[in-house]
């Protein structure tokens, strides 16, 4: 009720300009890397320009994977404790309506995608000074995102959103004993954050 | 980083010396206040005088702070709308800028970040970090006046931008990175990023003219992006850096009434122990020295209203960039002002960078100041300044530094010490007819170690001692030669190992070029 009655008073009008957005959300693994990767927590950051009812421009996506580890010796489970994904997305949306209280759109998106040890967990300690121990496994995400904004301010809507996801990377070979390798995954998730149109 | 901050302070001396041409100032009393307010061509901004004069609409270009119009958007001086949403938008935009730069071109290992790390930094705490002293006492605070700048270009004053560098600071202690948050890093980038970019600010609001055209107007928007990219960027996109418009009325927002502007080249000659043939070196040396604003001359004396910005490159040494300094402003008042005297109590920010092959010294400050004038005779005078230090946090080499507890993710093995500390300063400097012939300083400083040689809880303290002679002829009206003489001291106690001290002896001979001066300039 909140939302529909600041929302109802002020309409997003479609236009031209800049638009950001950030989220969190969680999201599940399923296909190949759902063997290693159970569900994770994901941050979105999107910077984008509004032609009307189309927008485009750039988001960064991060998420913390939890490892499936049971069967991992506890010793080792301390090493396991997690995966950090982060993508470099370019998105294309457009949004169906651009005024009133419910605004809904689809997203389609490409990206840039880097799979890791998350920090301080699997690094090694560097052999010469200077050396990047941080190794990444890198490839191509492909994502769809649906959702909802409903404004509540003169510049600020709330963003609902469904993503889903699917991955291509170059193998990730797990340091712990008893994880698989992947090379492949998709993610289906929720997020839950705020829009500004400056 | 070495290379980022070599390039940097070329960019910086290259702009101060391109950008601030000779007679630039003298452009000061170009418009008169009705001059302003008749319409220049093709004005379509709102808050513009011109058009509102037409329109009737209220103006408030011509106000020193943000006004507010009749439809409720806040104007600032120089035409830019006061938005939170795209200040705070441009510190997010900064980080993550920052943050792809680290990840996607140079391969840093601290930008993995998750929501895992970024909630062990949260709950983790501060910390203290390692990292060189270039980066956490230069890179760290020009990072922060990135963010000082977002609030400053979308129209806030220095107090609210303050806030814009803090709040950028400790979003990208927490997010931007999986280093763990670290005190030194906060306050270098919240504090020293506040005196960096509203030093930044003023100064490429001297190169900006609204009421210039063609390629003088683009080489003028050009020196400003480079000085201020943040500013640049919102002018460029705002439509407002090719714009003819107005300039802002009151001088101190664009061109103050007192300012000077010296370059000098030359030889320095630094030792080690206690003369200067021993271990001695000699290196080039390339120095800017701008000062804005009087503290006895300037009507207005908001923040930074009146500052230094002092610049040296040290050709040949460990860093090129030897020293920035900063010093600017945040409450003046007056004490006494008669015909011969006057005396101005104010509180200032200073920053502090001093790297070079011998010694490392540097930090944030805050300063109590009585600044002093004596008319000794119609040719004459006699500036003389008392400050109380207290340094919020500063840093110092040291030879147990290396030791340090409390540093997570440790890299390397850092050679400076950090803590907080008081001091005193006291400085006086002669002139005639206007231009300084002979300057002295001497600064105490005690600096409590929080971080460093204070092993295990320890204690360990130093206490550094700066002291400086200065001779000037000048040659003509614009030119002259100068010789330094500088002492840096440095004796260090501590508790769990031998007290130890250094002695570093500094020569400089140069010759200097007055390459823009107002009001007489301020010696």
């Amino acid at each position: 009720m909140l939302a529909i009655s600041l929302g109802a008073s002020t309409p997003l009008a479609a236009q031209s300009g800049f638009g950001f957005t950030g989220a969190l959300g969680w999201e599940s693994v399923s296909g190949g890397a759902s063997q290693v990767l159970e569900s994770g927590i994901t941050g979105e950051f999107d910077m984008y320009y509004l032609f009307g009812h189309l927008r485009t421009g750039l988001g960064v996506n991060v998420v913390s994977y939890d490892v499936d580890a049971e069967g991992v010796p506890p010793v080792v489970q301390e090493l396991t404790k997690g995966v950090s994904r982060v993508t470099l997305n370019l998105l294309i949306g457009y949004k169906f309506i651009t005024t009133g209280t419910f605004q809904p759109y689809l997203e389609g998106r490409i990206g840039f995608v880097r799979f890791r040890p998350e920090w301080n967990y699997w690094l090694s300690p560097p052999e010469e000074p200077g050396e990047n121990t941080s190794d990444r496994e890198k490839g191509i995400q492909y994502t769809l995102r649906g959702g909802l904004e409903i404004p509540f301010a003169k510049k600020w809507s709330a963003d609902v959103s469904a993503v889903w996801s699917k991955f291509n990377i170059t193998e990730v070979t797990p340091a712990a004993e008893g994880l698989e390798p992947f090379d492949s995954g998709s993610t289906f998730g929720f997020l839950v954050g705020t829009s500004f149109y400056p | 980083m070495a290379g980022t901050a070599r390039r940097t302070g070329w960019a910086l001396a290259a702009f101060l010396v391109l950008v601030t041409p000779d007679g630039f100032a003298q452009q000061v009393p170009e418009q008169t206040n009705a001059e302003r307010l008749q319409p220049a061509a093709a004005v379509t901004i709102y808050g513009n005088p011109a058009v509102e004069a037409e329109t009737g609409a209220t103006t408030a270009v011509s106000e020193s702070e943000p006004a507010m119009q009749d439809d409720g958007e806040w104007i600032g001086p120089w035409g830019e709308r006061r938005s939170l949403g795209a200040a705070v938008g441009e510190v997010v935009a900064i980080n993550i800028l920052v943050w792809s730069f680290n990840e996607y071109i140079r391969g840093a290992d601290f930008t993995q970040v998750s929501p895992r790390s970024w909630w062990e930094n949260i709950s983790g705490g501060f910390t203290y970090d390692d990292n060189h002293f270039t980066t956490n006492m230069f890179a760290h605070p020009y990072h922060g006046s990135l963010y000082h700048s977002a609030g400053r270009a979308n129209g806030f004053n220095y107090w609210e931008s303050l806030g814009f560098s803090l709040f950028g600071s400790a979003m990208w202690e927490c997010c931007g990175e999986t280093h763990p948050p670290a005190w030194n890093d906060w306050i270098a980038t919240g504090v020293g990023g506040a005196a960096v970019g509203e030093s930044l600010y003023r100064l490429s609001g001297t190169v900006l003219d609204n009421t210039a055209t063609g390629s003088e107007r683009t080489w003028r928007e050009i020196g400003a992006f480079a000085l201020n990219p943040v500013r640049g960027f919102n002018r460029l996109v705002s439509g407002r850096s090719g714009r003819v418009m107005p300039n802002p009325e009151e001088p101190e927002d664009r061109i103050p009434n007192v300012l000077s502007n010296r370059l000098s080249a030359g030889v320095r000659v630094i030792g080690e122990g206690e003369s200067l043939s021993d271990s001695s070196e000699a290196h080039g040396l390339f120095q800017v020295e701008f000062k804005f604003g009087d503290e006895f001359a300037s009507q207005r004396r908001k923040p930074f209203d009146i500052f230094d910005f002092g610049l040296q490159l040290n050709l040949g040494d460990k860093k090129t960039l030897g020293r920035l300094s900063i010093r600017g402003n945040l409450f003046t008042t007056d004490l006494k002002k008669s015909e011969n005297t006057q005396h101005v109590f104010a509180v200032e920010q200073e920053f502090q960078y001093m790297n070079n092959n011998a010694f490392e010294f540097g930090g944030q400050m805050l300063d109590a100041s009585l600044h002093s004038r004596f008319g000794l005779s119609k040719d004459w005078s006699i500036r003389t300044q008392l400050d109380a230090i207290f340094m919020i946090l500063g840093a110092v080499n040291s030879e147990w530094a290396f030791l340090a507890n409390d540093i997570p993710n440790r890299e390397r093995f850092r050679e400076y010490d950090f803590g907080p500390g008081v001091g005193g300063r006291i400085q006086a400097n002669l002139a005639h007819k206007g231009r300084q012939v002979f300057s002295a300083f001497y600064w105490y400083q005690w600096l409590d170690t929080q971080n460093g040689s204070n092993l295990n809880g320890s204690d360990a303290y130093h206490i550094v001692q700066l002291i400086g002679l200065r001779g000037m002829v000048p040659i003509g009206s614009k030119f002259g030669v100068g010789a330094d003489a500088y002492l840096f001291l440095r004796d260090s106690h501590f508790e769990l190992f031998d007290n130890t001290s250094q002695r570093v002896p500094q020569v400089r001979l140069y010759g200097t070029w007055d390459v823009a001066m107002s009001g007489g300039g301020r010696q």
